[in-house]
């Protein structure tokens, strides 16, 4: 059985990126335009693996989402990785701290991407 | 070293040689390695009258001594992973979003760490700078996938001495790379 990985940036062409390479490999997608919408699908649907996430996004940035989400014990082993442009390290500390399993500076390479993924949910 | 917030902020044209230069080339920079990354080759092109483009994408940042935005105007949006952008608004809003973000970590190693703002899009005929405004802070490049723009907007303290603290590569993550925790 393939592996459902919700994707969260308010690019619509950065998802569409991100699940092509996803889709590739063997894995469904799923979508949400940004952390209120990636809270609401995570906790809307058991079946999503893993999470791929975007920083800086209107309403609640990818931080907060992470926290929102590692927050809710039941989601303690759902792997997070953040998808962003920043490589600012105090970012990267909170991402960690927050909960997430992992930092992709954008434009990503899908090869690397999708090992991520694949690592994370095997 | 990093100067204080005195209140006093120059406009780009005000600033010192050294400032604006640095900037600029950190700008040219970030331009050139995130359009390779998606297999375009830019070249500075001189301006005279700067091509029109049909898409642009703005994003903002600030700083307590450093703010300002960038302006990236296409005449076409890249191709990435084979398969054109299904929303080029969105794209080159995405692009101008990774730019300031390559920027930002260039800056880092300068001690400065900007806030970034969501980035806009919009999408027209002929868009075309006003030179008489813009000639100074207006980077054009030619590429075999058409003009690309670059129109910075910078404010700086006056106190503000931007000298590099740490090499950026040891500063910020790069783009490109995988961090597992």
């Amino acid at each position: 059985m393939s592996h459902k990985i919700l994707i969260v940036d308010d690019s619509a062409t950065v998802r569409q990126q991100v699940g092509l390479a996803l889709q590739q490999a063997g894995f469904d997608t799923v979508e949400a335009v940004d952390g209120v919408q990636g809270l609401d699908a995570i906790q809307a649907d058991v079946t999503i693996a893993a999470v791929i996430c975007d920083v800086n996004m209107p309403r609640m940035n990818g931080l907060d989402m992470v926290r929102a989400v590692k927050a809710q014990g039941r989601y303690a082993d759902l792997p997070i990785v953040m998808l962003t442009t920043e490589g600012q390290p105090s970012l990267i500390r909170e991402a960690r701290e927050a909960g997430a399993k992992g930092w992709i500076i954008k434009p990503f390479k899908a090869v690397q991407l999708v090992a991520a993924i694949q690592k994370l949910t095997s | 070293m990093r100067g204080r917030v005195s209140g006093a902020f120059e406009r780009e044209r005000e600033m010192s040689i050294e400032n604006q230069n640095l900037l600029r080339q950190l700008c040219v920079e970030s331009c050139q390695e995130l359009f390779e990354a998606y297999d375009v080759d830019l070249v500075i092109e001189d301006i005279e009258q700067p091509e029109t483009c049909g898409l642009v994408g703005f994003i903002g940042f600030t700083n307590p001594e450093l703010r300002g935005a960038f302006a990236l105007a296409i005449e076409r949006p890249p191709v990435a992973m084979g398969v054109e952008a299904a929303n080029a608004s969105d794209w080159v809003g995405e692009l101008s979003n990774q730019l300031l973000g390559r920027f930002k970590n260039k800056l880092i190693g300068y001690g400065v760490i900007l806030e970034m703002s969501t980035p806009l899009a919009m999408s027209g005929r002929e868009i075309s700078w006003i030179t008489e405004f813009s000639h100074d802070n207006t980077i054009q490049f030619g590429s075999s996938n058409g003009a690309v723009i670059v129109y910075t907007d910078f404010e700086i303290s006056s106190e503000l001495e931007l000298e590099l603290v740490r090499e950026p590569e040891s500063a910020a993550m790069a783009e490109g790379e995988l961090l597992f925790f």
